[in-house]
């Protein structure tokens, strides 16, 4: 099946930069390095159950800077998509689709994705 | 949704030539991935305390937190939501990004494959470790 071509509409380089872009692109990265993270999780599972060994050499792993850097990148994931997802339960309802309400809470939950991450990541680290 | 090919059979023969319109389905996949999406905001709390309560600890130590029966079912449960989850999300990416209907329905069927396995390997190192305490 051949589809026809149709015009394209503008695209990034058209259009003036705007939040719901930000929320709307990385939604779906952070959705990606999830599952990626998922996917990892289960090795590092597998390797509990049936080699230790091998789980003590990655969590050793996961203890270093650079581990503890690509922890932190799947916790700030993990939060924006909770938060933004919660935003689109609300759309799914038409409750704050107005241009105002959703730029605001396009920027809230840019922060509260960082605000959450580093409240866990300070209680990992000086607290637990 | 494209995906379903079958779904073609509900179109007018104009509509399947322009490939424009409603392809009249997609409603079960938005709403399952909705109901989910609401049962992993649970199962987040949950990964977090589990993985706050396996920091630091060897792999004895994290066997036995895990074969614990109040950390084995949520830990189970979570495995399924989570795969479940990702594999009704991921599928997404595949549909809009790859254009050629036959590698899309590939890509996304091996991903489906791909998800169930890790599911699969998940639960069974779960239940492994339950009952080898």
């Amino acid at each position: 099946m051949k589809t026809p071509s149709r015009p394209l509409s503008p695209h990034l380089q058209i259009f003036r930069w705007h939040i719901a872009m930000f929320t709307s692109i990385t939604y779906r990265a952070a959705g990606i390095g999830l599952v990626i993270g998922a996917f990892a999780a289960t090795v590092l599972l597998a390797c509990l159950a049936f080699a230790p060994e091998t789980y003590e050499i990655l969590t050793g792993f996961l203890d270093t800077i650079l581990g503890k850097l690509a922890l932190a990148g799947f916790t700030w994931a993990l939060f924006f998509q909770l938060l933004q997802a919660v935003r689109h339960l609300f759309w799914d309802a038409a409750i704050g689709l107005e241009l105002k309400t959703a730029r605001l809470t396009g920027w809230l939950i840019v922060g509260g994705s960082f605000v959450l991450t580093a409240l866990v990541w300070a209680y990992l680290l000086f607290i637990a | 949704m494209s995906f379903y090919y079958r779904d073609y059979g509900l179109k007018s023969p104009i509509k399947r030539a322009a490939d424009l319109g409603s392809t009249h389905s997609g409603t079960h996949h938005a709403i399952r991935l909705k109901y989910l999406s609401m049962a992993l905001i649970p199962v987040l709390a949950w990964g977090l305390y589990a993985v706050i309560s396996l920091a630091g600890l060897d792999a004895y130590s994290a066997r036995f937190w895990l074969s614990q029966p109040i950390n084995t079912l949520p830990a189970l449960i979570s495995v399924i939501v989570v795969f479940y989850h990702a594999a009704l999300g991921g599928q997404e990416v595949f549909i809009d990004y790859v254009p050629n209907r036959t590698i899309q329905f590939i890509c996304v069927a091996k991903y489906h494959l791909a998800c169930c396995l890790a599911c699969i390997v998940a639960l069974y190192s779960i239940l492994s470790i339950a009952f080898e305490g």
